[in-house]
């Protein structure tokens, strides 16, 4: 198996790695660079459970050979708050029972966050459709709403005590 | 399952790429998106040596305005692109209303227009891996020499399985190919050669660079409508595009049907345009003319839903997509 | 064919962690409603065709419907803490109340699943013969 240098911006630092050229950013994400956080669910694009942001938009790491985007700012699950923080998305799905067994929760957090970076209000519908890549087997979904408003909301809040005058 | 073993070539240029896939003829395979054929490697039906990653061409990205008042949709134009763009919105709608449909959000944000046109065939018999696959021997398109869906035949039936084309083709769009001898234009309807075997006009050496949408077509009404179980992340079981054009009185003008999923090419419905063109609404007309759509398609086991089905689905769609475009504008 | 909205009342004995019990209600009837209209494993000599989570299709968010659930308290003496099981119970029953809201809905009942459209029309179809076969003077059509 020839191996090849590998370079990837991968949520915020830059990594090298040798890799066979044609591996998957799914496999070398989790392989390599020990992100097991994105997981792998159907081997054909058809679940989202692998998905990452790519230069801020959420795509499917099983069908995205690695050494093709060395160009590209890659986050993943683990990246979408510092280390020790969480994210608003994070908080929400984590109260509002978002997550049950947790297989397809990255790649839920990973659309949701795109969809709140573009859209930071968005209705029930476009919660659906932008979710409408990611399937989940054990919450019927209703408590992923929930979460994604309760993650709306703890957005804005954030906002809210930013803007507000300090002290007091 | 495993990516087979092989080199990743990132050409910047056309006549890069180009050269690239004359060298390496049958061992090389174009990657964009990667949404086909990724799965596609790892169920090893194909094996290629290089696989050449178009995305880094530039020229091959965006929509612009072309002579001759022409829409040009570069290769690599996404298909959230094309979905999201007001030009076509307002010029195409048939072409947004069927990009909308593909797969789901996260597919439409990596899968590119080019590789939509150049989807691989699908069939239940062939869409496996490699170890369902080699039980049975493979069949006549991959591995083997038995048709599983017409045993005893000859003839590869996998179902040519995208929506933008049947969009496209009710659109008179051109692909436009570059080879080592250089740029080529074809009307869409001849990029189809209706074999599940060898689906697309395309020489191994060749590569789709953009798609031209004419502007006589702007501004045809169009809607496109599509079988599926789920209403995302589907490929279609069969689909089927109209555009119309009616003027004041409401006499139609101008008219393209087309259907999807149900041959090994996306097909135009011939007789559309020549009985619909002079006439006004009937319910009558619009039954014979989705009769003969689905005269025209001829579906076959390679799919979940049964060929009784999707024929029955072809003719409704297409009464639907008439009675739309024709009353309510672009619905 | 579109399923708009399904309320499960689930009786759970004593509702330890009450965000949980809905979660696996909800669930529950996602899996029921799946089963009801759309996941099936299709088999041809011993092969299944659809290995996949492309072919073998569970809902998406698109066909999903509004799920309401109500937690029924009580007390199971021989439970733990007074629980008792919050995790299956709905699938059971999402399935005949889908079935029967497409009999309520148009007068056919299927009973084999999945409940597809293409099953449906195919019963309609046959349920008009009969009519007509069954259209003389005098009877009323003898539909159930």
């Amino acid at each position: 198996m020839t191996k090849e240098l590998i370079r990837l911006k991968v949520n915020g630092e830059l990594r090298e790695i040798a890799a066979p050229a044609e591996k998957l950013l799914l496999d070398v994400l989790r392989e390599d660079l020990s992100l097991t956080g994105s997981k792998r669910g159907c081997d054909d694009s058809s679940c989202g459970c692998c998905a990452v942001l790519v230069d801020g938009v959420p795509m499917l790491s099983c069908v995205a050979i690695a050494s093709c985007y060395q160009d590209c700012e890659i986050v993943t699950v683990e990246g979408i708050a510092p280390p020790g923080e969480l994210d608003p998305v994070q908080e929400g799905y984590a109260v509002a029972g978002g997550a049950q067994c947790g297989y397809c929760t990255p790649g839920f957090l990973i659309a949701t966050k795109a969809l709140l970076d573009h859209n930071p209000n968005p209705t029930l519908e476009e919660i659906r459709l932008a979710l409408s890549s990611n399937l989940c087997r054990c919450t019927g979904y209703m408590q992923i709403y929930e979460s994604v408003k309760l993650a709306i909301e703890r957005a804005q809040a954030r906002e809210a005590a930013k803007t507000a005058p300090v002290g007091s | 399952m495993t990516m087979p073993a092989s080199r990743v070539a990132r050409p910047s240029t056309i006549e890069e790429a180009v050269r690239l896939l004359a060298d390496n003829g049958p061992e090389a395979v174009i990657i964009a998106g990667g949404t086909d054929v990724v799965p596609n490697l790892q169920m090893k039906l194909f094996a290629p040596r290089v696989l050449v990653d178009i995305k880094p061409i530039r020229v091959l990205q965006g929509i612009t305005i072309a002579a001759a008042g022409a829409l040009r949709l570069g290769a690599l134009t996404t298909l959230t692109e094309i979905v999201g763009s007001p030009l076509l919105q307002a010029s195409y709608p048939v072409l947004v209303s069927a990009a909308a449909t593909i797969a789901g959000p996260l597919q439409r944000n990596m899968g590119t227009l080019g590789g939509n046109l150049c989807l691989e065939t699908r069939c239940l018999w062939y869409n496996q891996s490699h170890f369902w696959r080699k039980a049975l021997g493979g069949c006549l398109k991959k591995d083997g020499d038995v048709c599983h869906v017409a045993p005893g035949g000859k003839r590869c039936w996998a179902a040519w399985s995208g929506d933008s084309a049947p969009a496209l083709l009710t659109l008179d769009a051109e692909v436009e190919i570059t080879g080592p001898r250089g740029r080529r234009r074809l009307p869409l309807a001849q990029f189809y050669l209706n074999d599940g075997m060898n689906r697309i006009a395309l020489g191994r050496d060749e590569l789709v660079t953009s798609v031209y949408l004419p502007a006589r077509t702007a501004g045809r009404r169009g809607i496109y409508h599509k079988l599926r179980i789920r209403d995302s992340i589907d490929y279609p079981l069969a689909g089927v595009a109209v555009t119309l054009e009616v003027d004041r009185s409401g006499v139609c003008r101008e008219a393209r049907v087309a259907i999807t999923a149900v041959n090994p090419a996306p097909l135009l419905v011939k007789e559309a345009s020549e009985w619909l063109v002079g006439q006004r609404y009937s319910a009558e007309l619009v039954d014979r003319v989705a009769h003969a759509a689905i005269r025209t398609g001829k579906p076959l086991t390679t799919s979940a839903s049964t060929p009784v089905y999707r024929r029955e689905m072809v003719r409704l769609f297409a009464r639907r997509a008439l009675e739309e475009a024709w009353k309510n504008g672009n619905a | 064919m579109h399923v708009h909205r399904i309320i499960a009342a689930h009786d759970c004995g004593k509702a330890l962690n009450p965000m949980t019990v809905e979660g696996q209600i909800e669930g529950s009837v996602y899996m029921g409603l799946g089963q009801a209209l759309q996941e099936e494993m299709v088999w041809n000599k011993g092969r299944l065709m659809n290995p996949t989570l492309l072919e073998y299709r569970i809902p998406s968010t698109l066909e999903t419907p509004e799920i309401e659930s109500i937690i029924v308290e009580s007390i199971d003496p021989e439970g733990p803490f007074g629980a008792k099981e919050a995790g299956e119970g709905s699938l059971a029953a999402t399935i005949p109340a889908i079935a029967n809201a497409i009999y309520d809905a148009v007068g056919v009942r299927i009973n084999t699943l999945p409940i597809t459209p293409e099953k449906i029309l195919a019963a309609l179809r046959e349920k008009e013969k009969q009519r007509a076969g069954n259209d003389a003077p005098g009877t009323n059509g003898g539909s159930r």
